[in-house]
């Protein structure tokens, strides 16, 4: 048995469209997938700078939750040092604005860096309020992750 | 047999599905790159409405701080978010504080987040002479039951008046007032309720043979009981060491030719005190017949008479709430009867001494038990054979009530009331054993239920005059049987 084929190929117009078609659709998978793969990388530096945001007030939260005295600043300042158990324990964030860093150190110990490498963090400053009346002390923080402003964040102290 | 051999593609076709196949997968990938937008928009969008939540709870926390009785805010809005607090009386001296944050996302996606917390204030207990529970109750109390009571504790003879309840030295104390019995020769009866199933008589007291009518506490050293007397209605008793508590101080109301002590209320080192009704046949001048009474009692061995008020009717029962005192009197013998009076006892205020308002009911009947919790007051009347005989009032509108109920049995009358939360614990005198003592829910104001509907048996002893709750346990005299049993929560539901 003898097989036949077609008696012609397939034309250059044939060709060029399917070139065509082949060029359009993998444009629209660059363009697809480009935004996709930098929005992923987005989101997790998104979540990345929230998580560490909550970590820094946590941090403070802590700070302040056993505090019987505030070291500094005396109004505002890049740094909150709090005394606890009756100044035998003493805790200190501190933000370096040169290096955009924010150190954390306890009972006088090396500081050790509290932030996520990946994560920049600007403009932190803490508000003290001293007690007015029956009023507590008012301890408010705010920066910047990421350029994204955080707070400010308060915290009401009594002792 | 040859094979068919088609000599022309198809070209458009395949065009068609190719940009089809094409589209799907650009709309898949499209959504899934705004979909990851959307998640990474929400995920800010939470954070930082949790961090503006923490803060508007730390501003109610701070603002009740410098004044207890700071309502919540209206909502306020900040950047997309809307915020607001409220506010709530779990008891005189604990509050639950709830923030609200709200805000839209985008396409119109609505979202809140919610805050509570419970805040206490030392302070507000320190006043309330300690006497304020900073638990919020947990239990459904439908099926409570009492503790036996061992017989022989107590003089037989003795008919329990009131009773309050609290912690020394890691030890609970209760200090039962009685009418005076002449076996026993008491009227002040300390009882170690530590072990509510075996509680021990540590000591008995008397200032004189008359009958204690009614009690109130400055924890931890003393307590002041409301007399019988008409020559030392205020008695003021150390019971620092309660197994040999001796009298500090004593009063006798002042310009009165009668009348005897027969309800009592601290707050502040202030005492109020009430009398029953003293006529005053004329010529009597005003100032002679007075039935309630304030006094400093800053020294608990000499207390200072302040102010008085002529009430012209029995005083049954005080509670003091935001600067001015709640009466639950006499009604009266005209209509609108009123069995709730309202009277500024500010000393700094204006209108000091001067009546803000009444409660009116269309029959004559006594109000017997009064308490205030979260801008509501509870008040507990005498009932004939119908009718109701419990009323929720508003204190910011004293024209109607808000809701009522009727705690059922004939020629009755309220003992006492006591509120927590969403429940309220009412004394029944009168009533039977099975209605004597009444746990009812009250979070629905305009219909209170009563939850304690399934007991059986005689459960109580009758006549319960007086309760204190602590330690999700309820102590209570009665002026029948024992005088003096400690009910509990079985967490048995009906």
């Amino acid at each position: 048995m003898t097989r036949k084929y077609p008696a012609r190929g397939v034309t250059l117009l044939e060709t060029i469209i399917y070139l065509g078609l082949l060029s359009a659709l993998l444009a629209g998978l660059i363009v697809t997938t480009y935004p996709i793969f930098t929005n992923t990388a987005n989101n997790m530096q998104t979540v990345t700078a929230e998580g560490e945001a909550a970590f820094i007030l946590r941090k403070i939260n802590y700070m302040l939750s056993d505090a019987d005295a505030i070291l500094a600043p005396g109004a505002s300042g890049p740094a909150l040092i709090v005394s606890r158990t009756t100044g035998s324990e003493q805790m200190t964030i501190r933000f370096d604005t040169s290096s955009h860093e924010l150190f954390f150190s306890e009972n006088f110990s090396p500081e050790i860096s509290l932030v996520n490498s990946r994560v920049e963090i600007t403009d932190f400053k803490v508000n003290h309020t001293e007690p007015s009346g029956n009023t507590p002390r008012l301890i408010e923080v705010e920066f910047k992750v990421d350029g994204t402003p955080v707070g400010p964040w308060k915290k009401y102290v009594h002792f | 047999m040859k094979p068919t051999i088609y000599k022309r593609g198809v070209a458009t076709l395949e065009l068609l599905i190719a940009l089809a196949v094409g589209v799907v997968m650009i709309s898949g990938a499209a959504m899934l790159s705004f979909g990851g937008q959307t998640m990474r928009l929400d995920t800010e969008l939470v954070e930082h409405g949790l961090y503006r939540g923490f803060s508007v709870i730390e501003d109610t926390m701070a603002a009740l701080s410098a004044d207890w009785n700071e309502d919540g805010t209206s909502p306020f809005t900040e950047s997309v978010y809307t915020a607001s607090t409220t506010i709530a009386d779990i008891s005189p001296c604990l509050k639950l504080v709830g923030g609200g944050i709200k805000w839209d996302s985008e396409k119109d996606r609505r979202f809140y987040s919610g805050l509570e917390t419970l805040v206490s204030s030392v302070t507000e207990a320190k006043k309330l002479g300690g006497g304020c529970d900073p638990f919020p109750i947990v239990t459904n109390w439908e099926k409570p039951k009492a503790y036996e009571f061992p017989s022989g504790i107590l003089h037989s003879g003795s008919r329990g008046t009131d009773v309050e309840v609290f912690k020394q030295n890691g030890k609970r104390i209760a200090f039962l007032t009685t009418e005076y019995s002449g076996g026993g020769g008491a009227n002040l009866w300390i009882v170690d309720v530590t072990n509510p199933e075996s509680p021990i008589l540590l000591s008995s007291f008397a200032a004189d043979d008359k009958n204690v009518e009614a009690i109130a506490a400055l924890q931890p050293n003393y307590v002041f009981l409301a007399s019988a007397s008409t020559t030392a209605q205020l008695q003021i008793v150390d019971v620092s060491d309660p197994s040999d508590p001796h009298l500090a101080g004593t009063a006798r109301l002042p310009n009165l030719t009668n009348g005897s002590g027969r309800s009592i209320f601290y707050y502040d080192n202030k005492i109020y005190i009430g009398t029953q009704f003293v006529g005053c046949p004329p010529p009597c001048a005003s100032n002679l017949n007075n039935e309630f009474h304030i006094y400093d009692v800053s020294s608990t061995t000499i207390p200072a008479w302040q102010a008085s008020i002529n009430v012209d009717r029995n005083v049954n029962d005080i509670a003091f709430y935001n600067g001015r005192a709640y009466l639950a009197i006499g009604a009266g013998s005209t209509n609108p009867f009123t069995p709730l009076r309202v009277y500024d006892v500010d000393s700094s205020s204006g209108t000091y001494l001067n009546q803000l308002g009444s409660f009116g009911i269309g029959i004559n009947r006594q109000g017997t038990a009064v308490y205030v919790l979260d801008d509501t007051v509870y008040l507990g009347l005498q009932r004939a054979t119908s009718g109701n005989n419990f009323y929720i009032i508003s204190t910011e509108d004293l024209s109607s009530a808000i809701g009522s109920a009727d705690f059922t049995g004939n020629n009755t009358e309220v003992g006492d009331i006591f509120v927590q939360n969403d429940f309220a614990f009412v004394g029944i005198e009168g009533a039977n054993s099975q209605n004597t003592f009444q746990a009812w829910d009250v979070s629905n104001k305009v219909s209170p239920i009563r939850l304690n509907t399934c007991t059986s048996g005689n459960p109580y002893p009758q006549n319960l005059s007086g309760l204190e709750y602590l330690d999700d346990l309820i102590f209570a005299s009665f002026r029948s049987g024992d005088a003096l049993r400690v009910i509990y929560d079985t967490k048995v539901s009906c």
